[in-house]
C-alpha cells in the first residue's frame, strides 16, 4: 500500500488497454481569456440539470429575480438548487425543450432578461475558522454545484467524506476532440483552480492530490505548475482517447482498475473535474453560485472557434448567433464529436454540464456495411469489452446475453465506432440495448413491488376475514351465554307469565280501586296473558330461526341485509321523489349532478333488469328449435347487439331531445354527462352480460371462481374475448338458420377484427358506436 | 457369488437409506417451476389470462398450460418463459394482443368520482386511495395497469392513461443521433 502510494507520488503512470487517437481538432480554437455571452433576451433554466432529483421551486410566474438568486431549494444533497443566471422577470414555468437528445420537454424556469444584471446579495466568503467540512459541503450544495465533467453528479454528495481517501484526482485531461473549455479554464484561471483543489483537500484529506492534464496542453500545465503548492502535483499524461474517462484516468494514474459495479471511492479514490474545482472556489471564497460556465464553440462553420463564458440557461441559438460563417442547416452537436449528441433544436439551453457546441458542414449519412468480424473494436475498447459480440446481441434483442457480456459497463466512448471499418454506429446500438435493459430492470422492480403489495393485500383480506369470523363467533358465544344466564337467573318467562295469569284468574277481582278512589276495570290479567303470548311467540321464533340457519350470525346478517334493502329502497324512492323537485331548483350544480347520476344509475339498472329479462326470455325459442348451446349463444349475442345498437340510437335521440327530459332541464352539462355515462355503462354491461352468457354456454369452458369479483369479471372478459375471436374465425352468416349446421354462428354480419371484438367484450359504448360506423361504411362500400 | 449378493444388497440398503434421508431432509416445498415462472410474470394480477392472478397462472403453466396468455407481459415474457421451460416460443395469443402496447396506468377523473370505493375493492395492489363518499385517487407509481378498477366504476370515471415518456425512460432511437466520425490523425 505504502509502496503503491509512493510509486504514484513519484510520478509513475500506467497504461490501459484500448483507446484511440482521433485528431483533436483543438489547434485553432482560441483559448485566451473568454468573452462573456451577454446577448440573450430570454433564458430557460431547467430545474433539474444533474443526476438525482429536482428541488422545490421558490419562484412563481411574474416574479422579478436578481442574478444568482436561487430558483429552487432542497435540503438534500442529491437535489442541488438552480439559480437565475441573469436578472429579469420569470415569464413562464413550464416544460421546455432541454439539453437532451430526446427533445422531451422538462420543467424549466423561463426568465426574460432585463439587462440590469443586478446581483442578489451573495453570501459572505467562508474564511479561517468557518472553513469546516460541513460548512464547505453546505456551501457547495447551496451554490448548486454538480459535476461539470459531463455526468452532473451532485458535488456536495460526492465530497461528503464517508471513507478515508488515498488519492484525489482532479481531471483536466479533456481528451475528446474539439472540447477545450477545461484547457481554457486551466490557462486563465489556474490560481483559482488550485485554490478550489486546496478546499477539496481540506474536506477530503487525501494522501495524494493529483491534477492530471493531457500532454497536448502544455500552456495549461505550465499555468497550473506556476500556481501549485507542494501538496498538489500536476501530472502530464499521454494524450489518448478516452483518458479523460473516470475509470481510465484512475487506471493511468494509479494502475488500479475500477471493477464493474464499483465506484472509485471503493478503491479510496475520487475524481473531480477542474471546472468543478473552480466552481467550488467561486462558491466558497466569493459566495457565487454556479450560474455560468465556459463553453467551446467549434466546428467547420464557426468563423472563429473560441471559448465563451455562457450563462446557464442561454439558448444554443443565442450562443451561435453571429458567430457562424453561414447559416447552418445541420443540427448542433452538444458535447464532443465522440460522445456528444445532436440537439433536436437550437432552442435547447446550455446547462451546467454543457462543455462544447459543434456546428459542422452537413455530412453525408454514413453508410453502414455489414460487420466483418475484424476485431478492431475489441482492441480499441478501453473497458475490455467485446463490442462486436455486443453488437450482435443488441441487434438480435438478446438482452440477457448482452448483459452477460457486460454491456452495462460500456462507457459509450465511441472508440469502437471510430475504428470500425464498416462504419457501424456501434454506440447507438449499445445505447438502445442499454435503454431496453434499464426498462426491463425497472419493469422487474415494479413487478416485485406489485407482488409484495398483492401479497400484503391478500394477507390483509385473509386476516380481516378471520377476524370477522372470530368476532362473530365471540358474539354468538356471548349471546348464548346471556340466554343461559337469563335462563339460570329467572324462571322461564313463559312459565312465569302463565303462572301469573293463573294466579290472577284465581284470586284477582274484576275491578279495583285506584288511589283516588275510583273503580276501574282490572285488566291486569289480560295484560299478563298478552305478555305470555308474546313471550311464547318470541321463543318460538327464536328456535325456528335457529333451526333454519343454525347460526345466529347468519341470521343476524340476513336481518341486516333485509334492513339494508328496505332502507335502500326507501332512500331511492326518496331520492326519486326529491330529484323531480330538486333538480330544477338546486343551486349547486354538483349536488344536481350527483342526484342526476344516482337517478340515471337507478334508471339504468332498472332498464338493465328488463333488458336482461328480455334477453333471457327471447332466445328461448330458437334454443328449442336448434337445441345447440353455441347457436343459442350466437343468437343471444346477435340479439344483444341489435338491442345495443337500438339503444345506442335511442340514447343519441335522447341526447338530441334534451328539453323533453325532466332531469336534463336542469341545464347542467354535468347532469347530461352523468346520464350519458350511466347509459353507456348500462349498455356496456348489458353487452358484457350477453357475451358472458354466451361464453358460459360453451360447455368446455371451465368457470373459475375467484375471491375478487373484479378478477372474476376480468376473467369473464378474457373468455368473452376468446369466444369473440373464435366466433370471428367461424364462417359468416347473416341469417340465423335452424338448419343442420351447428357450427354456424350468426354473430357479426361482417368479418370482425378480433381486437375489435375484444373491445366490444370490454364493453365500451364508444367502441360500439365506432364499430357500427365502420360496419355501415363497409356495407356502403359493399353496396 | 454369495459375497457379491451380500455386497450389492448392502450397497443398495446404504444408498437407499441415504436417498430416503435426503428425500425427507431436502424436500422441496411447493412447485419450483411455478415459482420460477411466477418470477417472470409481470404481477399485474389482472386476470386476462383466465386465472385469478399471476400465481395461479404460473401454476397452470407448470402444469402444461399455454405460455402465451399474458398480455401485460407481451412477447418478451413468452420468450422468457419458453427459455425457462425449454419449449418453443409461440406468439402471443391473438385474443390477447393489444392495439396499443404502451404501459398505461389508471386515472380517476375527479369531477365524476362519487366516492363509492368499488374501485378500491377491485385494486389488487392497493394502489387506490380514498374513503366512502370521499374522492378517490390512483397512486400512479403503484398502479400496475391491470384495468380491474375500470369495470366496477359506476360512473365510468376511471381512464387508462399512458405513462408519459421523460428523459429518464426515453429509449434511444437508432440513427437519431449519430456519432460524427472524424479523420484519424496522421
Amino acid at each position: 500500500m505504502v509502496a503503491w502510494l509512493e510509486k504514484i507520488k513519484q510520478g509513475f503512470t500506467w497504461n490501459y488497454k484500448g483507446g484511440v487517437h482521433p485528431s483533436t481538432n483543438k489547434q485553432n480554437i482560441n483559448c485566451d481569456k473568454p468573452e462573456t455571452i451577454d446577448n440573450p433576451e430570454v433564458i430557460s433554466i431547467p430545474v433539474q440539470q444533474h443526476i438525482g432529483s429536482a428541488g422545490k421551486l421558490l419562484v412563481k410566474v411574474g416574479d422579478k429575480v436578481l442574478r444568482a438568486q436561487a430558483l429552487t431549494e432542497s435540503q438534500f444533497f442529491q437535489a442541488p438548487p438552480v439559480h437565475a443566471s441573469c436578472s429579469g422577470e420569470v415569464i413562464a414555468i413550464e416544460p421546455r425543450i432541454t439539453a437532451h437528445a430526446s427533445a422531451i420537454p422538462e420543467l424549466s424556469v423561463v426568465i426574460k432578461v432585463d439587462k440590469t444584471q443586478q446581483d442578489v446579495v451573495l453570501p459572505a466568503a467562508l474564511e479561517g475558522e468557518q472553513l469546516t467540512t460541513e460548512n464547505i459541503c453546505q456551501r457547495v450544495h447551496q451554490s448548486g454545484i454538480s459535476g461539470m465533467g459531463g455526468a452532473g453528479f451532485p458535488t456536495a454528495l460526492k465530497i461528503t467524506p464517508h471513507k478515508a481517501l488515498d488519492v484525489l484526482i482532479i481531471n483536466g485531461a479533456e481528451c475528446e476532440p474539439y472540447i477545450s473549455a477545461d484547457d481554457c479554464l486551466m490557462r486563465n484561471y489556474a490560481a483559482e483552480i488550485i485554490e478550489g483543489v486546496a478546499l477539496l483537500q481540506k474536506v477530503l484529506q487525501p494522501a495524494i492530490t493529483i491534477v492530471a492534464v493531457e500532454d497536448d496542453k502544455p500552456e495549461a500545465i505550465n499555468a497550473l505548475k506556476e500556481n501549485t503548492n507542494d501538496s498538489i502535483s500536476i501530472r502530464s499524461i499521454p494524450t489518448k482517447y478516452p483518458s479523460g474517462g473516470e475509470k481510465q484516468l484512475i487506471q493511468v494514474l494509479t494502475g488500479k482498475e475500477v471493477g464493474a459495479k464499483q465506484l472509485p471511492i471503493d478503491l479510496g479514490m475520487l475524481v473531480q473535474n477542474v471546472g468543478t474545482a473552480y466552481a467550488i472556489h467561486r462558491a466558497v471564497t466569493h459566495g457565487e453560485p454556479l450560474i455560468s460556465r465556459i463553453v467551446t464553440l467549434a466546428g467547420d462553420l464557426v468563423a472563429t472557434p473560441s471559448n465563451y463564458w455562457v450563462p446557464v440557461g442561454t439558448r444554443v441559438e443565442d450562443v451561435i448567433a453571429n458567430k457562424l460563417q453561414a447559416a447552418s442547416e445541420t443540427p448542433t452537436i452538444m458535447g464532443g464529436s465522440m460522445m456528444g449528441f445532436m440537439l433536436p433544436s437550437n432552442q435547447a439551453p446550455i446547462v451546467k454540464t454543457t462543455n462544447c457546441l459543434i456546428v459542422n458542414h452537413p455530412q453525408a449519412a454514413q453508410k453502414e456495411s455489414p460487420c466483418i468480424r475484424c476485431g478492431e473494436c475489441a482492441q480499441a475498447c478501453p473497458m475490455g469489452l467485446l463490442p462486436q459480440q455486443l453488437y450482435w446481441f443488441a441487434q438480435g434483442d438478446e438482452l440477457n446475453k448482452a448483459r452477460d457480456f457486460n454491456i452495462m459497463d460500456c462507457i459509450e466512448c465511441g472508440a469502437c465506432a471510430f475504428v470500425c471499418p464498416s462504419e457501424i454506429s456501434l454506440v447507438q446500438h449499445y445505447r438502445t440495448a442499454k435503454a431496453k435493459i434499464k426498462a426491463e430492470d425497472i419493469a422487474q422492480k415494479e413487478a416485485d413491488v406489485a407482488k409484495l403489495r398483492f401479497d400484503a393485500r391478500q394477507a390483509r383480506l385473509e386476516n380481516d376475514k378471520l377476524e370477522r369470523k372470530a368476532k362473530h363467533q365471540q358474539a354468538a358465544l356471548r349471546r348464548q351465554a346471556q340466554t343461559q344466564t337469563q335462563a339460570d337467573d329467572k324462571p322461564d318467562p313463559v312459565a312465569a307469565a302463565l303462572a301469573r295469569v293463573k294466579k290472577a284468574k284465581s284470586e284477582a277481582p274484576t275491578a279495583k280501586q285506584t288511589d283516588t278512589g275510583e273503580w276501574v276495570p282490572d285488566n291486569q290479567a289480560a295484560i299478563a296473558q298478552r305478555e305470555a303470548r308474546k313471550a311464547q311467540k318470541r321463543k318460538q321464533q327464536e328456535s325456528s330461526s335457529a333451526k333454519a340457519t343454525s347460526n345466529p350470525a347468519v341470521a343476524a346478517a340476513i336481518a341486516r341485509a333485509k334492513a339494508k334493502a328496505k332502507k335502500e329502497s326507501t332512500t331511492s324512492d326518496e331520492l326519486d321523489s326529491t330529484t323531480h323537485s330538486d333538480t330544477k331548483t338546486s343551486a349547486n350544480p354538483a349536488v344536481a349532478a350527483a342526484i342526476a347520476r344516482a337517478k340515471a344509475k337507478k334508471l339504468a339498472s332498472e332498464q338493465q333488469v328488463t333488458t336482461e329479462e328480455a334477453n333471457n326470455a327471447e332466445p328461448e325459442e330458437p334454443v328449442k328449435s336448434s337445441a345447440n348451446p353455441a347457436v343459442a349463444a350466437a343468437i343471444a349475442r346477435a340479439k344483444a347487439k341489435k338491442l345495443a345498437s337500438e339503444q345506442q340510437v335511442s340514447t343519441e335521440e335522447a341526447n338530441k331531445a334534451k328539453p323533453e327530459e325532466p332531469v336534463k332541464s336542469s341545464a347542467n352539462p354535468a347532469v347530461a354527462a352523468a346520464i350519458a355515462r350511466a347509459k353507456a355503462k348500462k349498455l356496456a354491461s348489458e353487452q358484457q352480460v350477453t357475451t358472458e352468457e354466451a361464453t358460459n354456454a360453451e360447455p368446455e369452458e371451465p368457470v373459475k371462481s375467484s375471491a375478487n369479483p373484479a378478477v372474476a369479471a376480468a376473467i369473464a372478459r378474457a373468455k368473452a374475448k376468446k369466444a369473440a375471436a373464435a366466433s370471428s374465425e367461424s364462417p359468416d352468416d347473416t341469417e340465423i338458420s335452424k338448419d343442420e349446421n351447428p357450427q354456424v354462428r350468426a354473430d357479426k354480419p361482417k368479418k370482425v377484427n378480433p381486437a375489435v371484438a375484444a373491445a366490444v367484450a370490454r364493453a365500451k359504448a364508444k367502441k360500439i358506436a365506432e364499430q357500427k360506423q365502420r360496419e355501415e361504411n363497409e356495407s356502403n362500400d359493399n353496396n | 457369488m454369495l459375497e457379491a449378493l451380500i455386497a450389492i444388497t448392502l450397497l443398495a440398503l446404504v444408498f437407499g437409506a441415504i436417498l430416503g434421508y435426503a428425500a425427507i431432509k431436502y424436500k422441496v416445498e411447493g412447485n419450483p417451476i411455478a415459482d420460477q415462472v411466477e418470477a417472470l410474470l409481470p404481477q399485474t394480477q389482472c386476470g386476462q389470462c383466465g386465472h385469478p392472478g399471476c400465481r395461479p397462472y404460473a401454476e397452470a403453466i407448470a402444469n402444461g398450460e399455454a405460455i402465451n396468455k399474458c398480455p401485460p407481459g407481451g412477447d418478451e415474457t413468452v420468450v422468457k418463459i419458453a427459455d425457462l421451460l425449454g419449449v418453443e416460443a409461440i406468439p402471443l395469443d391473438e385474443a390477447a394482443v393489444k392495439e396499443d402496447d404502451r404501459k398505461k396506468v389508471a386515472f380517476i377523473v375527479e369531477d365524476a368520482c362519487i366516492g363509492c370505493t368499488k374501485c378500491i375493492q377491485a385494486c389488487p395492489v392497493d394502489a387506490i386511495m380514498g374513503a366512502n363518499k370521499h374522492m378517490h385517487t390512483v397512486i400512479s407509481k403503484e398502479c400496475t395497469g391491470c384495468e380491474l378498477c375500470v369495470a366496477p366504476c359506476p360512473t365510468d370515471c376511471i381512464e387508462m392513461r399512458p405513462v408519459p415518456t421523460t428523459t429518464k425512460n426515453w429509449d434511444w432511437k437508432l440513427n437519431q443521433i449519430d456519432v460524427a466520425i472524424i479523420e484519424e490523425s496522421k
